[in-house]
Formats: C-alpha cells, structure tokens, sequence
C-alpha cells in the first residue's frame, strides 16, 4: 500500500507539474500530540515535536490537486512521567543492584502523505465588513498514508493507515494579497495495521520485523471502526507575484478500536512558503 | 460555514480540549494499579494453563489485601506477591525508582543475582588464547585438539549480521574435527536470528517448535499454531557439535537449543536451559511502573512446553563457582572430551 501511494504520489505530481498553474510549498512547525494507547498502557501520553512540509498544489476555479509530505519528529512520554527512569536491573559482582539508570522517555516519528484531487461545488463572492471576498468550495477525495512509530519501551501507538478519504476546502481571496484556506478531510475506507493483539512480532517464515508487521498486524476497516478528522487551515500573504508567506494549522482526532483502542489527537501549527 | 471556523478556532486556541476528546484515564491509585496489573496478565499472558495457575483464585486473595491507603512500598510488596506464583523469567516488575528493585518472579533469577559458572575471560585465557572477538557477545576460536569453539552471548542482534559473521566464522572453522557451540550465557534476542543460526549447523530439514500466542482477552484466545523449521543452509557446518548450555540460557537461546537438539549429529551438554522460552512483551501502570508479559505458549516439535522447567542436556556437567574462581571451566573440558569421541564415533 506504501509502494502503491508513492507511485500515485509520482503520478500526481508529474501530471501537476505539466499544468499552467502550480505553487510549490515548504514549511517548518511545531507539534503536540496527545495519544492513549489501551493495547499497551492505560497512561496518556504526550509529545512536543518539530514538524516539517513539502507540498505541492494546482488550485484553479474548477478544481484543486494536491500532493503533500509532511513529518514530525519529538520527544514522547506518558504525561506526569517525563523524568522516569529505568534502573539497570543487572546486580555487581557482589550480588548488589546496579543504580545505574536511563530516562525512559522514547521518541514520536510520524510521516504522512497525501494525493488530493477536488473539484469545484460552488464560487462566488460574499461581504467580509465593508469588503468582497471571493470564495470558492471544493469537494473530493484523497489518499492519505500516516505512518506513526515510537521507539518507547511498551510500544505506543504503533500505526500505519492507508485510507481514502473524503475531503472538503473552502477557499477565501480577500484580495491579491491575502488568501486563506480550510480543508477537512475524513477517512471512508482504510487499511490499518498495528501490532497484533499479542504485541509483539516474530515471523516463522524468516520474513524482516517490518515485514511481518504489516503482514500479521494489518486489517481493512471503515468509519464504523476508525474515526480519523483532520482540519487544515492556511493563511498566506503574497509578499510578490511567485511568493508567499503563510501560517498553517493542522488539528487532526483519531480514534480506531483494534487490537485495543487507540485515540489521539494532535495540534500542529507552522509557517510555509510558497512559490507559484 | 461558521461552524468550520468555530471548530477550527478551537482547535487551534485550546490545545487544553485534548482532555475533552481523549478517553479518560483512571487515577492512579494501590487499587487501579492492582487491578490493571491483574487485567494485564489476564488479558495478555500464554502460560496460565501450562502453569497450571488459577488466576482468578489469586485475584480474590489480593485484592482484598489492597486499599488506597496504602505506600508505594506496600504496594509493590503485594504485585510482586501476585506475580510471584508464575516463576517465569519473562515476568518481572519493574518499579521506576531505585528505592523499589526489580522484582523477578522467576526463582532462579531471584535467587541468583549473578552469573558465576561461565566466564569467557577464562575460556580465552586458559583455553583459547587467540579467542577471536566479532563483538562482545560473540567470539571463536579453535580447542585443543583441533575443536572449533563458538560462543554465543546473544541474539540481539540482526539476521543479517549472524549471516555475515557466521559466513567467516565457518569458513574459518572448516577444518576443525567438530565445533563447541556455547550459549550459557546467552539471555536470548530474537528467534529469527537463533533459527538462522540453528540452521547452519543442521543437516536435515526439522521442526522443532509450533508457537501460539494471546490473541485476544479470553484465556483460550490464541493464535493458530505456527511450526518453526530449521532448514539447512547452503555454507552450514555438519560435523559433530557439542551445544553448552546453564541455567541462564534463557528465551530465544532456548528455542535455539530446541532447534538444535532435532539434529542427531548435535549434543546439549551443560545444564538444564532458563525455562523462558515465549516472547515478551511489556506494559505500563497508572504509576509508571512497568511489568512483563509472556505472551505465548511455545512447544517443542512433540508438543511439550518446557516453560518453567528448562531444556535438560543430554548430558549434565555444571561449573561451580569455586570452579570458576580456580580457573577450570570442567564443563568446557568435557565438551572438548566429547566432541573427540563424537569424532572418532563419526569416523567409524
């Protein structure tokens, strides 16, 4: 599915970038996410990550073509427990316990890419005070693959979802300079995979730790099972006619029932530029 | 419309809304805490029948000897209690504070803080003095006598490495009569590497372990039987072997010795193995505590569990200490007595 998805990914920028319109972005931010993982803990746990993004984006009257990557990367513990330590449980060679220790906290890896095509449900122009603004609505569908892993002891939230989704954008254009964007983008199908109910992963065929997950952790699911929204709102200032700075906000909430239930919502928020 | 922008605006502004939409937490108390760890094993652990343990039984007992009122300490004395009747070397308590030690519920690793019957300083210094050292864990060379010698103090590392390493390791070893392969100090690693290894010292195709494990909350919900098989390679060495093994050859090393015992030119000599052969797994309490799980049921090719027992040699030598401490490593020296006859038996 991973290989599938970067290959639509190509496919989709290839094609974008034969279009006559096209705005390449970047971006860096900072991110927290909160995660509950019932499959190996009853704790909360937290993290403070830096994120990046690399987008690209053909937007006309009629439709919006999107292909993104972003990432993160941060520190992650249960919430209360940032200072845990792990003592050597070895003994010295006169039978006492080493004191010895290591903090426990581990890290938060997550990478998510998404191909998106809309079209256009509606435009037209609305007062926002004593000015008109042009508006645009947008509906569609996208590929979104999120991979999350954490080098933490117990395992937290292990994740790869592969979904198609729904998605929504509003699109306002207050005027040359400022433009401002809302996307909402849920997931109706999915192929998840986690660590099996047991937790751990071993393969009698010899195939790679990565492979096994994949192969003995994944299932097809839906809404009813894997609930997953995330919003995206931009601001961008055209500093000149090819640039662009902007703000981003990204919050998304997911929650999905197997093996044990895993929800967690994230807060991301970053500055991007762009070139058209 | 509005609404978006409502929602978005909450997003953004009140990061604080992650408790509304995150489930709750139960607090962290002696009770929720025994009642998790409790959950824990009888969701996730694979020996409860193999054991023989009632676990429910135990939760009658323990729980009312737990109230919110009582210390850390006292706390930790009662779990400890609690897992103390599954004496499995995969099942330990781990507090986070070093005023509270681990807690192993494994006997042998309770009562024996420290290996004293092995020492591969002395195999080098005594018996192979140009021992070769790929890492720390993972040495040979050649006995008197013209026996090979491969030490094994893990599995922890990738198949690839072992595949490399062990590539030189037989080469080097080629024109040796037979070969000591030593795991007594081997805490495990992964079976993927041990079946890796198993299978370049076999020559015929065997099963030797079918694995089931937890998967779901019932006591009876497990994985499908797995068969693991060691399949001989194509650069593997099959001349007699002698496999070392002590009561601290422990987890993957002893689904290494299952593998190795299908072979008829193979002998285990030592002690009986750890008796900790599933995989393991680790969760957490609301106090941060972290405890350990044996998820699995793991058999031999004749369906025996020898979790809690150990793997018993075919021939049973072990080291004192005192042994040790006089420089004499006499279940080395009867390898290496072994390995001569097992030749000379080959020969005939």
């Amino acid at each position: 599915m991973i290989k599938q998805t970067l290959l639509l990914l190509l496919l989709a920028l290839q094609c974008m970038l034969a279009a006559a319109q096209h705005r390449f972005q970047a971006g860096i931010g900072y991110q927290r996410t909160w995660m509950i993982d019932k499959q190996v803990s009853p704790l909360k746990y937290q993290s403070s990550e830096k994120t990046f993004l690399l987008g690209y984006e053909y937007a006309s009257q009629k439709r919006v073509v999107r292909a993104k990557i972003d990432g993160s990367l941060g520190k992650f513990f249960p919430t209360g427990y940032d200072q845990r330590q792990l003592y050597d449980p070895g003994y010295n060679a006169d039978g006492t316990p080493k004191k010895d220790s290591f903090p426990l906290t581990g890290k938060l890896y997550s990478v998510n890419m998404q191909v998106a095509y809309l079209t256009a449900l509606s435009d037209g122009f609305s007062k926002w005070g004593s000015n008109t603004i042009h508006t645009n609505d947008y509906v569609g569908a996208s590929l979104n693959n999120q991979l999350f892993y954490t080098d933490n002891i117990v395992r937290t939230g292990w994740l790869n979802s592969s979904s198609l989704n729904a998605d929504y954008q509003h699109a306002i254009l207050f005027n040359t300079r400022h433009s401002f964007n809302i996307r909402i983008s849920i997931p109706l199908f999915a192929r998840n995979s986690r660590l099996p109910y047991h937790n751990t992963i071993s393969s009698p065929e010899g195939d790679s730790g990565f492979k096994t997950f994949f192969k003995q952790g994944s299932r097809f699911t839906w809404l009813a099972d894997f609930q997953n929204i995330q919003i995206n709102a931009t601001y961008e200032y055209a500093i000149g006619k090819r640039t662009g700075l902007g703000l981003h906000y990204t919050g998304q909430w997911m929650h999905y029932k197997h093996e044990a239930p895993v929800t967690f919502f994230q807060n991301n928020i970053g500055v991007i530029a762009t070139v058209k | 419309m509005k609404r978006i922008y409502y929602l978005a605006a909450i997003f953004f502004l009140n990061s604080s809304c992650q408790k509304l939409l995150l489930p709750n937490t139960a607090p962290n108390s002696p009770v929720n805490n025994f009642e998790e760890i409790w959950q824990g094993y009888s969701r996730w652990y694979g020996l409860f029948e193999v054991k023989g343990i009632n676990w429910d039984s135990l939760h009658t007992v323990f729980r009312s000897r737990i109230n919110n009122q009582m210390s850390e300490t006292e706390l930790y004395e009662q779990l400890c209690e609690l897992i103390r009747p599954l004496n499995d070397p995969h099942v330990f308590l781990q507090p986070t504070s070093h005023s509270l030690p681990r807690f192993e519920s494994s006997v042998f690793f309770r009562e024996n803080k420290v290996q004293q019957d092995f020492s591969i300083d002395l195999v080098r210094e005594k018996y192979i003095p140009e021992l070769v050292t790929i890492d720390d864990h993972f040495h040979y060379g050649v006995l008197d006598g013209n026996i090979g010698y491969v030490h094994l103090g893990n599995f922890g590392m990738p198949v690839s490495f072992y595949k490399m390493q062990l590539d030189k390791v037989i080469q080097a070893l080629q024109h040796t009569r037979a070969v000591v392969v030593d795991i007594r100090d081997n805490g495990g690693g992964s079976d993927e590497a041990a079946r890796s290894i198993a299978s370049r010292f076999a020559v015929a195709e065997k099963t030797y372990m079918t694995i089931r494990k937890r998967n779901g909350p019932g006591r009876t919900n497990f994985t499908e039987p797995q068969s693991w098989k060691v399949i001989p390679g194509a650069q593997g060495y099959d001349k007699p072997v002698v496999l070392l093994t002590t009561r601290w050859t422990t987890s993957a090393a002893e689904t290494f010795t299952l593998a190795m015992n299908t072979q008829d030119h193979i002998r285990q000599v030592g002690d009986t193995t750890a008796g900790g052969l599933s995989d393991v797994t680790a969760r957490e309490l609301l106090n941060g505590w972290l405890y350990f799980i044996s998820v699995g049921d793991y058999r031999d090719a004749q369906g025996a569990s020898w979790e809690g027992k150990g793997i018993a040699p075919a021939i049973r030598i072990v080291n004192t200490k005192e042994d040790i401490r006089q420089k004499t490593d006499r279940v080395l020296e009867a390898a290496q007595r072994l390995a001569d006859r097992e030749t000379l038996r080959a020969r005939h």
